[in-house]
Protein backbone atom coordinates (compact mmCIF):
# COMPACT_ATOMS: atom_id res chain seq x y z
CA UNK A 1 0.00 0.00 0.00
CA UNK A 2 1.53 3.54 -0.97
CA UNK A 3 1.80 6.67 1.21
CA UNK A 4 -1.34 8.08 -0.89
CA UNK A 5 -3.38 5.29 -0.14
CA UNK A 6 -2.44 5.41 3.61
CA UNK A 7 -3.29 8.97 3.42
CA UNK A 8 -6.87 8.51 1.75
CA UNK A 9 -7.68 5.82 4.49
CA UNK A 10 -6.67 7.62 7.44
CA UNK A 11 -9.03 10.33 5.76
CA UNK A 12 -11.82 8.29 5.34
CA UNK A 13 -11.48 6.53 8.49
CA UNK A 14 -11.39 10.59 9.96
CA UNK A 15 -14.24 11.47 8.07
CA UNK A 16 -16.60 8.02 8.82
CA UNK A 17 -15.91 8.92 12.82
CA UNK A 18 -17.18 12.43 12.22
CA UNK A 19 -19.89 11.35 10.11
CA UNK A 20 -21.24 9.08 12.50
CA UNK A 21 -20.85 11.81 15.34
CA UNK A 22 -23.22 14.64 13.28
CA UNK A 23 -25.77 11.91 12.97
CA UNK A 24 -25.73 11.36 16.21
CA UNK A 25 -25.87 14.76 16.74
CA UNK A 26 -28.56 15.50 14.84
CA UNK A 27 -31.06 12.69 15.70
CA UNK A 28 -31.06 14.56 19.69
CA UNK A 29 -29.84 18.46 19.13
CA UNK A 30 -30.92 19.46 22.73
CA UNK A 31 -28.47 16.72 24.36
CA UNK A 32 -26.53 17.11 27.26
CA UNK A 33 -23.15 15.94 25.36
CA UNK A 34 -23.56 19.02 22.63
CA UNK A 35 -23.34 21.57 26.01
CA UNK A 36 -20.61 19.69 27.69
CA UNK A 37 -18.64 20.05 24.58
CA UNK A 38 -19.78 23.58 24.32
CA UNK A 39 -21.70 23.20 20.73
CA UNK A 40 -24.59 23.95 22.28
CA UNK A 41 -25.99 26.75 24.98
CA UNK A 42 -28.05 25.19 28.61
CA UNK A 43 -31.06 27.46 27.18
CA UNK A 44 -30.76 27.46 22.98
CA UNK A 45 -34.30 25.91 21.86
CA UNK A 46 -34.35 23.07 18.90
CA UNK A 47 -33.84 24.85 16.47
CA UNK A 48 -30.92 26.96 17.19
CA UNK A 49 -29.48 24.09 18.73
CA UNK A 50 -29.95 22.57 15.55
CA UNK A 51 -28.63 25.28 13.34
CA UNK A 52 -25.40 25.29 15.63
CA UNK A 53 -24.56 22.10 15.10
CA UNK A 54 -25.15 22.46 11.67
CA UNK A 55 -22.24 24.73 11.77
CA UNK A 56 -19.89 22.91 14.15
CA UNK A 57 -20.29 20.10 11.79
CA UNK A 58 -20.07 21.83 8.50
CA UNK A 59 -16.50 23.51 9.80
CA UNK A 60 -15.55 19.87 11.41
CA UNK A 61 -16.29 18.72 7.79
CA UNK A 62 -13.98 21.32 6.57
CA UNK A 63 -11.12 20.92 8.19
CA UNK A 64 -11.21 17.32 7.91
CA UNK A 65 -11.16 17.59 3.88
CA UNK A 66 -8.57 20.70 4.12
CA UNK A 67 -6.37 17.99 6.52
CA UNK A 68 -6.92 14.85 4.28
CA UNK A 69 -6.24 17.16 1.48
CA UNK A 70 -2.50 18.55 2.68
CA UNK A 71 -1.85 14.89 4.08
CA UNK A 72 -2.41 13.80 0.50
CA UNK A 73 -0.20 16.13 -0.82
CA UNK A 74 2.83 15.63 1.76
CA UNK A 75 2.46 11.50 0.65
CA UNK A 76 2.79 12.69 -2.78
CA UNK A 77 5.84 15.34 -2.50
CA UNK A 78 7.83 11.95 -0.46
CA UNK A 79 6.78 9.64 -3.42
CA UNK A 80 8.10 11.91 -5.53
CA UNK A 81 10.96 12.42 -3.37
CA UNK A 82 11.72 8.71 -3.00
CA UNK A 83 10.78 8.05 -6.67
CA UNK A 84 13.84 10.76 -7.52
CA UNK A 85 16.40 9.36 -5.04
CA UNK A 86 15.90 5.45 -6.17
CA UNK A 87 16.37 6.44 -10.14
CA UNK A 88 20.06 8.51 -9.25
CA UNK A 89 21.52 10.39 -12.32
CA UNK A 90 23.11 7.57 -13.97
CA UNK A 91 20.23 4.94 -14.16
CA UNK A 92 17.67 6.14 -15.58
CA UNK A 93 15.78 9.55 -16.60
CA UNK A 94 15.54 12.23 -14.28
CA UNK A 95 12.56 11.87 -12.50
CA UNK A 96 11.61 16.58 -11.94
CA UNK A 97 11.43 18.33 -8.79
CA UNK A 98 8.84 19.45 -6.99
CA UNK A 99 8.81 22.55 -8.50
CA UNK A 100 9.52 21.60 -11.66
CA UNK A 101 6.53 18.79 -12.06
CA UNK A 102 4.11 20.78 -13.76
CA UNK A 103 6.46 21.98 -16.52
CA UNK A 104 7.84 18.53 -17.02
CA UNK A 105 3.66 17.25 -17.13
CA UNK A 106 2.93 20.62 -19.64
CA UNK A 107 5.17 18.22 -21.89
CA UNK A 108 3.66 15.09 -21.86
CA UNK A 109 -0.14 15.84 -20.95
CA UNK A 110 -1.67 19.30 -21.07
CA UNK A 111 -4.79 18.32 -19.22
CA UNK A 112 -2.80 16.45 -16.53
CA UNK A 113 -0.43 19.41 -15.73
CA UNK A 114 -3.58 21.64 -15.46
CA UNK A 115 -5.27 19.22 -13.11
CA UNK A 116 -1.97 19.11 -11.08
CA UNK A 117 -1.56 23.00 -10.90
CA UNK A 118 -4.88 23.29 -9.75
CA UNK A 119 -4.29 20.93 -6.93
CA UNK A 120 -0.98 22.72 -6.17
CA UNK A 121 -3.23 25.84 -6.01
CA UNK A 122 -5.49 24.78 -3.61
CA UNK A 123 -2.97 23.10 -1.32
CA UNK A 124 -1.07 26.58 -1.42
CA UNK A 125 -4.26 28.34 -0.36
CA UNK A 126 -5.03 25.99 2.42
CA UNK A 127 -1.82 25.65 3.43
CA UNK A 128 -1.55 29.59 4.08
CA UNK A 129 -4.69 29.73 5.75
CA UNK A 130 -5.57 32.37 2.65
CA UNK A 131 -9.05 31.52 2.88
CA UNK A 132 -10.09 29.36 5.64
CA UNK A 133 -13.77 29.16 5.01
CA UNK A 134 -12.93 27.79 1.14
CA UNK A 135 -14.43 24.70 0.10
CA UNK A 136 -12.43 22.20 -1.85
CA UNK A 137 -12.04 22.49 -5.97
CA UNK A 138 -11.45 18.63 -6.18
CA UNK A 139 -12.68 15.85 -3.16
CA UNK A 140 -9.63 13.77 -1.25
CA UNK A 141 -10.47 10.96 -3.66
CA UNK A 142 -10.05 12.81 -6.54
CA UNK A 143 -6.98 14.19 -5.51
CA UNK A 144 -5.49 11.04 -4.84
CA UNK A 145 -6.59 9.87 -8.17
CA UNK A 146 -4.87 12.83 -9.91
CA UNK A 147 -1.55 12.96 -7.73
CA UNK A 148 -1.48 8.75 -8.63
CA UNK A 149 -1.25 9.83 -11.89
CA UNK A 150 1.42 12.48 -12.20
CA UNK A 151 3.05 9.71 -10.70
CA UNK A 152 2.64 6.84 -13.10
CA UNK A 153 3.69 10.00 -15.67
CA UNK A 154 6.81 10.05 -14.31
CA UNK A 155 10.00 8.69 -15.80
CA UNK A 156 10.87 5.01 -14.80
CA UNK A 157 13.39 2.24 -15.23
CA UNK A 158 13.18 -1.45 -15.31
CA UNK A 159 14.52 -1.59 -11.97
CA UNK A 160 11.82 0.29 -10.45
CA UNK A 161 9.24 -1.10 -12.28
CA UNK A 162 10.61 -4.11 -11.25
CA UNK A 163 10.15 -3.05 -7.67
CA UNK A 164 7.67 -2.10 -8.17
CA UNK A 165 6.18 -5.28 -8.98
CA UNK A 166 7.74 -6.94 -6.42
CA UNK A 167 6.40 -4.79 -3.82
CA UNK A 168 2.94 -4.97 -4.88
CA UNK A 169 3.50 -9.43 -4.58
CA UNK A 170 4.52 -8.69 -1.19
CA UNK A 171 1.58 -6.24 0.21
CA UNK A 172 -1.13 -8.18 1.52
CA UNK A 173 -3.20 -5.19 2.32
CA UNK B 1 12.21 36.46 -33.60
CA UNK B 2 14.19 38.83 -31.22
CA UNK B 3 13.53 39.11 -27.19
CA UNK B 4 11.60 42.19 -27.44
CA UNK B 5 9.37 41.02 -30.04
CA UNK B 6 8.56 37.63 -28.44
CA UNK B 7 7.96 39.79 -25.70
CA UNK B 8 5.36 41.70 -26.63
CA UNK B 9 3.73 38.68 -28.18
CA UNK B 10 3.48 36.93 -25.02
CA UNK B 11 1.81 40.38 -23.41
CA UNK B 12 -0.44 40.50 -26.18
CA UNK B 13 -1.68 37.01 -25.46
CA UNK B 14 -1.76 37.48 -21.91
CA UNK B 15 -4.06 40.44 -22.37
CA UNK B 16 -6.20 38.59 -24.61
CA UNK B 17 -6.67 35.81 -22.07
CA UNK B 18 -7.19 38.14 -19.34
CA UNK B 19 -10.45 39.56 -20.44
CA UNK B 20 -11.48 35.98 -21.81
CA UNK B 21 -11.32 35.14 -18.12
CA UNK B 22 -12.97 38.27 -16.78
CA UNK B 23 -15.82 37.09 -19.04
CA UNK B 24 -16.28 33.50 -18.13
CA UNK B 25 -15.46 34.72 -14.51
CA UNK B 26 -18.72 37.40 -15.32
CA UNK B 27 -20.87 34.65 -17.00
CA UNK B 28 -20.60 32.06 -14.43
CA UNK B 29 -21.50 34.98 -11.54
CA UNK B 30 -24.21 37.13 -12.98
CA UNK B 31 -25.83 34.69 -15.94
CA UNK B 32 -24.60 30.72 -15.28
CA UNK B 33 -25.58 30.57 -11.14
CA UNK B 34 -28.53 32.75 -11.10
CA UNK B 35 -29.76 30.57 -13.99
CA UNK B 36 -29.11 27.18 -12.12
CA UNK B 37 -30.84 29.07 -8.92
CA UNK B 38 -33.92 29.84 -11.08
CA UNK B 39 -34.18 26.40 -12.16
CA UNK B 40 -33.71 24.86 -8.68
CA UNK B 41 -36.84 27.51 -7.66
CA UNK B 42 -39.21 26.20 -10.82
CA UNK B 43 -38.16 22.61 -9.90
CA UNK B 44 -39.15 23.31 -6.41
CA UNK B 45 -42.22 25.66 -6.76
CA UNK B 46 -44.76 23.76 -5.84
CA UNK B 47 -43.11 22.28 -2.39
CA UNK B 48 -42.03 26.52 -2.26
CA UNK B 49 -45.62 27.13 -3.01
CA UNK B 50 -47.02 24.71 -0.10
CA UNK B 51 -44.07 26.02 2.32
CA UNK B 52 -42.47 22.64 2.81
CA UNK B 53 -39.29 24.55 1.10
CA UNK B 54 -38.22 28.11 1.81
CA UNK B 55 -35.56 29.63 -0.14
CA UNK B 56 -33.54 31.50 2.70
CA UNK B 57 -32.00 35.18 1.85
CA UNK B 58 -29.18 35.00 -0.52
CA UNK B 59 -25.57 35.33 0.78
CA UNK B 60 -22.39 35.22 -1.12
CA UNK B 61 -18.88 34.04 0.04
CA UNK B 62 -15.56 34.25 -0.90
CA UNK B 63 -13.44 32.28 -3.99
CA UNK B 64 -10.28 32.61 -5.34
CA UNK B 65 -9.40 30.98 -8.31
CA UNK B 66 -5.35 30.73 -9.13
CA UNK B 67 -7.15 31.93 -12.66
CA UNK B 68 -9.05 34.76 -11.82
CA UNK B 69 -7.76 36.08 -8.50
CA UNK B 70 -10.68 36.53 -5.19
CA UNK B 71 -14.17 37.03 -6.24
CA UNK B 72 -17.79 36.66 -4.30
CA UNK B 73 -20.32 34.90 -5.43
CA UNK B 74 -24.02 34.03 -4.15
CA UNK B 75 -24.85 30.59 -2.89
CA UNK B 76 -28.26 28.98 -2.52
CA UNK B 77 -29.65 27.98 0.96
CA UNK B 78 -33.29 26.20 1.22
CA UNK B 79 -34.48 25.92 4.63
CA UNK B 80 -36.11 22.08 5.13
CA UNK B 81 -37.35 20.51 7.62
CA UNK B 82 -34.99 21.75 10.50
CA UNK B 83 -32.21 21.55 8.01
CA UNK B 84 -30.69 23.40 5.88
CA UNK B 85 -29.24 22.09 1.57
CA UNK B 86 -27.06 24.32 0.35
CA UNK B 87 -26.01 25.30 -3.22
CA UNK B 88 -22.28 25.97 -3.30
CA UNK B 89 -20.57 27.03 -6.52
CA UNK B 90 -16.99 26.17 -5.52
CA UNK B 91 -15.34 27.05 -8.58
CA UNK B 92 -15.56 27.88 -12.25
CA UNK B 93 -12.11 26.24 -13.15
CA UNK B 94 -12.50 22.89 -12.37
CA UNK B 95 -10.43 19.74 -13.22
CA UNK B 96 -11.36 18.04 -16.27
CA UNK B 97 -14.24 18.82 -19.08
CA UNK B 98 -16.63 21.18 -17.11
CA UNK B 99 -16.91 24.05 -16.93
CA UNK B 100 -17.70 25.01 -13.66
CA UNK B 101 -18.50 22.69 -10.57
CA UNK B 102 -21.54 23.47 -7.97
CA UNK B 103 -21.97 20.83 -4.24
CA UNK B 104 -25.11 20.20 -3.04
CA UNK B 105 -25.37 19.09 0.69
CA UNK B 106 -26.90 19.02 3.88
CA UNK B 107 -25.47 21.60 6.00
CA UNK B 108 -22.92 19.50 8.73
CA UNK B 109 -24.08 16.68 7.04
CA UNK B 110 -20.42 14.73 5.88
CA UNK B 111 -21.28 11.56 4.68
CA UNK B 112 -23.23 12.72 1.29
CA UNK B 113 -22.61 15.37 -0.73
CA UNK B 114 -23.59 15.99 -4.39
CA UNK B 115 -21.30 17.57 -7.01
CA UNK B 116 -23.18 19.35 -10.16
CA UNK B 117 -20.47 20.04 -13.36
CA UNK B 118 -21.79 22.61 -15.70
CA UNK B 119 -21.78 21.77 -19.29
CA UNK B 120 -22.70 23.98 -22.40
CA UNK B 121 -23.99 21.89 -25.21
CA UNK B 122 -23.81 22.65 -28.93
CA UNK B 123 -26.77 25.50 -28.77
CA UNK B 124 -24.83 27.20 -25.96
CA UNK B 125 -27.12 26.39 -23.46
CA UNK B 126 -26.28 24.99 -19.38
CA UNK B 127 -26.81 21.40 -18.70
CA UNK B 128 -25.70 20.12 -15.07
CA UNK B 129 -24.69 16.70 -14.31
CA UNK B 130 -23.95 14.95 -11.09
CA UNK B 131 -22.20 11.81 -9.11
CA UNK B 132 -22.12 11.69 -5.89
CA UNK B 133 -19.18 12.22 -4.08
CA UNK B 134 -19.73 8.45 -1.93
CA UNK B 135 -19.49 6.87 -5.22
CA UNK B 136 -15.86 8.38 -5.38
CA UNK B 137 -14.08 10.01 -8.23
CA UNK B 138 -16.30 9.97 -11.46
CA UNK B 139 -15.29 7.53 -13.97
CA UNK B 140 -17.64 8.37 -16.89
CA UNK B 141 -17.62 11.24 -19.03
CA UNK B 142 -19.63 14.61 -18.24
CA UNK B 143 -22.60 13.62 -20.41
CA UNK B 144 -22.74 10.22 -19.26
CA UNK B 145 -23.28 10.95 -15.70
CA UNK B 146 -27.18 11.76 -14.38
CA UNK B 147 -28.94 14.83 -15.44
CA UNK B 148 -30.17 17.68 -13.07
CA UNK B 149 -33.81 17.52 -13.47
CA UNK B 150 -36.91 18.07 -11.16
CA UNK B 151 -37.19 14.49 -10.28
CA UNK B 152 -32.66 13.99 -9.81
CA UNK B 153 -33.21 17.20 -7.74
CA UNK B 154 -36.02 15.77 -5.56
CA UNK B 155 -34.40 12.43 -5.20
CA UNK B 156 -30.59 14.24 -4.16
CA UNK B 157 -32.72 16.69 -1.24
CA UNK B 158 -34.32 13.28 -0.09
CA UNK B 159 -31.25 11.44 0.27
CA UNK B 160 -29.74 14.52 2.09
CA UNK B 161 -32.76 14.59 4.22
CA UNK B 162 -32.67 10.89 5.80
CA UNK B 163 -31.14 10.25 8.68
Amino acid sequence: MSLLDDACRHHLVLKTLASEESTKAFADPLASRHMELGIVEVDDDHSLAKCKIETFYEELGRRIDEIGFLDGFVAFETMLDDHRKRIGRKSGPRVPAAKNLAQYLKGIDRDLAESYELLKFERDEIAHALLPARPLVATVLEEKEILETVLSALPSTGSSRMLKKASSQWSFS
Amino acid sequence: MSLRETLQKIEEQEDVSRPQIQAKLKEWREAAIPRLYQSVREMLSDLITDGLVTVNPPRAERRTEELTGPYEIEVMDLAIRGRTITLNPVALFVIGDAMGRVELSARGRLDRRYILLRHKDDSGKDRWFFYSEKDGPRKLPLTSLPELSRETLEDMIEKLLLP
